[in-house]
């Protein structure tokens, strides 16, 4: 009877530690991530659950859906930690700039649009997964302008995920009691016409500061004129017969644009220098209508939280932006991506976590409803974990206005020098609108300084 | 041993020489090298051409650059004179007013000086706002179009120059005050006795004591105030159609919005020669025998 006792407990032993012994531990891999807050997403960057583990008490639907969560479930060796560097809005190119020539490790950089040509340049970043990226695109019919903006000399860095679509947001019952119904103001000469009297009902009849806020804060304000110079013809710039680039605004259409938006501040637009002030600005209903984007639309939806769908349209319209008589929709549709620096300590993994999220609906329907932001193709557009959720929230004529604005995007040249060329027209837009220029004048003046750019 | 004992204070020196080797003159080499090449954030990673004195050509011939020059000197010199001469008569009044009402006064002098420029910054924009500001409430409680101040060229370097003086007049404030409360009050009862009037007694005696402090305190706020470019890099960005874009702040846009860091660089070196400049005249003009 011992014998057998001291055997079972010998096998028990020699079991035992051989499970221990031979029980695979989980690698833990730690991702490093420099990304911007955002209200919906303050401190995640929706990849997966960092820090103390309050995620999953305050979003648990999103959480079993992360594609870090995801990831770990397809790879159950493997123990993903998150690192997030969260970096204000106002302070990240800096801090990209630091990244880059400190040849910082992370793993993954958020990147927006506007940005990718330039930082791609630096060398900085890997194209090294390039075909995958080209590969989901076509499958998934990623919008062609969302292609170009992820691309540079020909490789694609990363994926633009995620947009936004600038969007004027109106109070129907001033637009109503200045005689104008949405269909009036949804072509720029409609709205130009129908300014003064919006401005003076607004003033007059609602006590309110006027009628339409334009934001002149920062060069990021010319992709609204981007969209207008596209629609009549123009570009940022264009190819010569040689093959270079050279400006493509300093042309009719570039002069129509700047004339526009002088044209809009005569009928009554007020300048707002302080953007950030401006949805609230709507909200309180200090205007009639607001430069705004898609974005808001929680804003508007969170603020009357007992209304029905019906009655918010009744109450507001939003038109993606005015398009001038006989032209198409065509509107600046930039974004952000995730890139990944060749000093990433572990590369392959990074991109399998964002792969994941691309091509888990779920997973990626989280992230775009979390963040306010929009899909950038037809499949995700289409995607019933998207739709369903999301029209909850968006009022059906909004969300089909909001594809049609995304759908009709134009992306920035993939050029290394774009901020400098941004700030040259924005330099003109304000010499126009506030400094008594010619149109004319301050495209050419904008133009030289441009092929100097160019050239140099 | 002996024949050693002169070397004893470099020894001792050594340190702060080190420290101060480095952190001062390694970093102006470098920056000198930097604004001799052609260093962008695209090449940083790469080799940076020796360009010579091409970046200094770029600045000035930047079509941005002489408005930031004008820009600079409107800011500085409306800045610093305002200073000089609201701090200066504040600390008189000061001087002159009882015990008991400094001493409530001079805490409240300074509290502008004590807040962050990050904080002082957007507290002016906000006093100023078209829609949320103060100022706007009032003008339009008087039936008046509310301005846009930090929206328009003519009134956003006024904007801007009346929050760096907000700001900047308390350090005169305290720096005269702290001068006058210096002055002999033997000197004050004798200038009396010998009938001096209070105007020859300000100009013939207070004056000269007060010279090497107003000195010190006109290099100092010329200092802060042509650096000052994060107040207006808050306030402003620099616009609209750069009208706040002082000089300083076009080498930190250059640098960290554009990446030219070489540009940047540039701008940083000359910025200094400009206020080196500047305190060469002061010295000048104010003839103190700093030593003594």
């Amino acid at each position: 009877m011992k014998k057998i006792a001291l055997s079972l407990l010998v096998l028990g032993l020699v079991l035992g530690l051989g499970l221990v012994g031979f029980g695979e531990e989980k690698e833990v891999i730690t991702l490093k991530v420099m990304t911007t807050p955002h209200p919906g997403a303050p401190h995640y960057g929706y990849l997966g659950p960092v820090g103390d583990g309050t995620t999953q008490e305050q979003i648990p639907e999103w959480y079993e859906n992360s594609p870090v969560v995801v990831y770990e479930k397809n790879h159950p060796n493997v123990d993903i930690k998150l690192d997030v560097d969260v970096v204000p809005k106002s302070n990240y190119t800096k801090q990209l700039y630091l990244a880059v020539s400190a040849n910082k490790k992370y793993d993954l950089v958020r990147i927006d649009e506007m940005q990718v040509a330039q930082l791609a340049e630096t060398g900085y970043f890997t194209p090294q997964f390039s075909e995958d990226y080209k590969q989901w695109a076509e499958d998934k019919g990623l919008y062609p302008n969302f292609v170009d903006g992820s691309t540079y000399e020909g490789d694609m860095y990363g994926v633009l995920d995620r947009t936004g679509s600038r969007a004027i947001w109106v109070w129907k019952d001033v637009l109503h009691a200045a005689g104008y119904t949405m269909e009036d103001i949804s072509t720029a000469e409609g709205l130009l016409e129908a300014l003064p009297d919006i401005t003076e009902t607004a003033k007059e009849e609602f006590g309110m500061s006027g009628g339409l806020e334009y934001p002149f804060d920062a060069g990021w304000v010319v992709d609204q004129s981007w969209g207008w110079l596209y629609q009549l013809g123009g570009s940022i710039l264009e190819k010569n017969e040689d093959g270079e680039w050279v400006p493509g605004f300093n042309n009719e259409a570039g002069v129509k644009t700047l004339n526009y938006i002088k044209d809009l501040v005569g009928a009554g637009a007020t300048l707002q220098r302080d953007w950030q002030w401006m949805l609230a600005n709507f909200m309180d209903r200090k205007y009639a209508m607001t430069y705004e984007g898609s974005w808001a639309v929680s804003a508007v939806t969170s603020a009357y939280p007992d209304k029905s769908h019906e009655e918010l349209v009744d109450m507001v319209g939003v038109i993606p932006t005015t398009v001038f008589e006989g032209k198409d929709l065509r509107a600046l549709a930039g974004g952000w991506m995730w890139m990944i620096p060749r000093a990433a300590p572990h590369p392959e993994v990074a991109h399998d976590v964002l792969m994941t999220m691309l091509n888990n609906r779920e997973s990626y329907a989280h992230m775009l409803i979390q963040e306010g932001n929009l899909p950038t193709s037809e499949w995700m557009f289409e995607a019933p974990q998207y739709k369903n959720k999301v029209t909850k929230d968006i009022p059906e004529p909004w969300y089909e206005q909001f594809q049609r604005g995304v759908a009709g995007g134009v992306h920035r040249p993939s050029l290394a020098k774009y901020s400098q060329i941004q700030k040259a027209f924005w330099d003109a837009t304000q010499k126009v609108v506030v400094g008594g220029v010619s149109a004319e004048k301050a495209l050419d003046s904008a133009a030289k300084q441009v092929r100097n750019i160019l050239e140099g | 041993m002996h024949k050693y004992r002169a070397f004893v204070p470099y020894f001792f020196l050594f340190p702060a020489l080190a420290i101060l080797f480095f952190f001062q003159f390694f970093a102006w080499g470098w920056n000198i090298n930097i604004a001799l090449r052609d260093v962008t954030i695209m090449n940083f990673r790469r080799a940076w051409p020796f360009v010579g004195l091409q970046n200094f050509r770029d600045i000035f011939t930047d079509p941005v650059t002489l408005i930031t020059l004008r820009n600079t000197a409107i800011f500085a010199t409306t800045g610093i004179v305002s200073q000089l001469l609201i701090g200066t008569g504040i600390a008189y009044l000061l001087f002159r007013a009882e015990r008991k009402v400094e001493n409530i006064f001079r805490p409240i002098f300074i509290i502008p000086w004590l807040t962050s420029v990050l904080v002082a910054s957007f507290g002016w924009r906000l006093v100023l706002g078209r829609d949320t500001g103060i100022v706007n409430m009032l003008i339009s409680s008087l039936g008046f179009e509310p301005i846009s101040f930090i929206g328009h060229p003519a009134t956003a370097m006024l904007a801007i120059v009346i929050a760096n003086i907000w700001r900047g007049t308390p350090f005169t404030i305290l720096l005269m005050n702290s001068a006058m409360t210096s002055i002999n009050p033997q000197l004050v009862e004798a200038s009396k006795i010998d009938g001096a009037s209070q105007w020859t007694f300000y100009t013939k005696i207070a004056l000269p004591i007060l010279k090497p402090f107003i000195l010190m305190n006109t290099i100092l706020i010329t200092v802060w105030t042509i650096n000052a470019y994060g107040l207006i890099l808050n306030m402003t960005g620099g616009g609209p159609l750069n009208a706040t874009r002082v000089f300083p702040l076009h080498g930190y846009l250059a640098a960290f919005s554009e990446g030219r860091f070489s540009f940047a660089a540039g701008i940083t070196m000359l910025s200094v020669l400009m206020t080196l400049v500047l305190i060469y005249f002061y010295l000048r003009f104010y003839d103190v025998e700093l030593v003594d």
